[in-house]
């Protein structure tokens, strides 16, 4: 039994943390990324499996993670509120030639990963930009206006 | 229904519990090296016994399935006969007794352990414990009150 209370504690810890951590920019997983994930995972596995290192245990561990996930992805299905508390909001960082500091700064993204963005995809200047929207993963949307 | 969507009241509202979230995490990692958290300055106490024959050192905040040592000095005074007794209030969750005792014998309320002890300097013994369960732990060595918080 305490291996699923510390399970779920687990999960929702690491859920908490790495969303206070802040989304990712961009698509594609940063090293950082992928170390921050195997060292949250990594500490929290001893804790959970303590000194039983049995299969059983393990099963029980990995058993509970998977109910939460499954818990979590229902929750989100019935509360918007949830939704967004668990994934976040789009957040609009450019609209009609105005740039949006605050927005940028809670979401740690500079002008420059912008446009460089822009750039990838095959945009020349600024002011063909209508939106920019950092998405619920990280990933940045551009909408340009229409030519 | 339109697309582009701004939150801004729920961002603002997020950004503020993340702040929090980073306050209090600094918090915790701060109070955990100073020992708040077990294992650190804050965490050691000393306690000396009315009758000045023992000296207890024990930390206040000990971590489940950790081990965490309790240091018990006799003054000289307490171990003229070459033996230095022990009474333990309560069962604590010894891993390791140095010097081992030579004797142990189970009490109606405890348990008693005697070391042998050279009457002409204090006795130092080290017990080595590791609390099975989260909660508070409380235990009387000799006539010294041991209050330990057990961290899950």
């Amino acid at each position: 039994m305490e291996t699923v209370f510390k399970a779920i504690a687990a999960y929702f810890t690491l859920l908490l943390l790495l969303r206070v951590t802040g989304r990712r920019t961009g698509k594609r997983m940063a090293p950082f990324e992928i170390l921050l994930i195997f060292l949250l995972g990594g500490q929290m596995t001893q804790s959970i499996l303590a000194e039983d290192r049995s299969f059983t245990n393990a099963f029980i561990g990995v058993s509970t993670i998977t109910l939460c996930h499954a818990f979590v992805a229902w929750i989100k299905t019935k509360s918007e509120r949830a939704t967004k508390v668990i994934d976040g909001v789009p957040m609009l960082i450019y609209a009609n030639g105005q740039w949006e500091p605050e927005r940028m700064q809670m979401v740690r993204i500079i002008k420059e990963d912008v446009l460089q963005h822009a750039r990838e995809e095959g945009l020349e200047r600024e002011d063909q930009i209508k939106y920019v929207i950092v998405e619920r993963n990280g990933a940045l949307s551009i909408i340009k206006y229409d030519s | 229904m339109d697309v582009i969507v701004s939150e801004h009241a729920f961002e603002r509202r997020w950004h503020r519990f993340e702040q929090i979230v980073w306050v209090v995490l600094s918090g915790l990692l701060v109070a955990s090296a100073l020992g708040a958290l077990g294992r650190g300055r804050l965490a050691t106490r000393t306690t000396v016994a009315q009758d000045g024959s023992l000296t207890v050192t024990y930390d206040r905040v000990v971590r489940m399935r950790t081990t965490a040592d309790i240091e018990i000095v006799f003054e000289s005074a307490a171990t003229r006969s070459g033996e230095a007794r022990v009474v333990f209030s309560s069962p604590i969750p010894v891993r390791q007794m140095a010097p081992p005792p030579v004797d142990a014998r189970a009490l109606r309320n405890g348990s008693e352990f005697a070391f042998r002890a050279d009457p002409s300097r204090p006795a130092r013994v080290r017990i080595t414990q590791a609390p099975d369960s989260p909660g508070r732990q409380r235990t009387t060595i000799g006539s010294v009150v041991v209050e330990q918080i057990v961290l899950p």
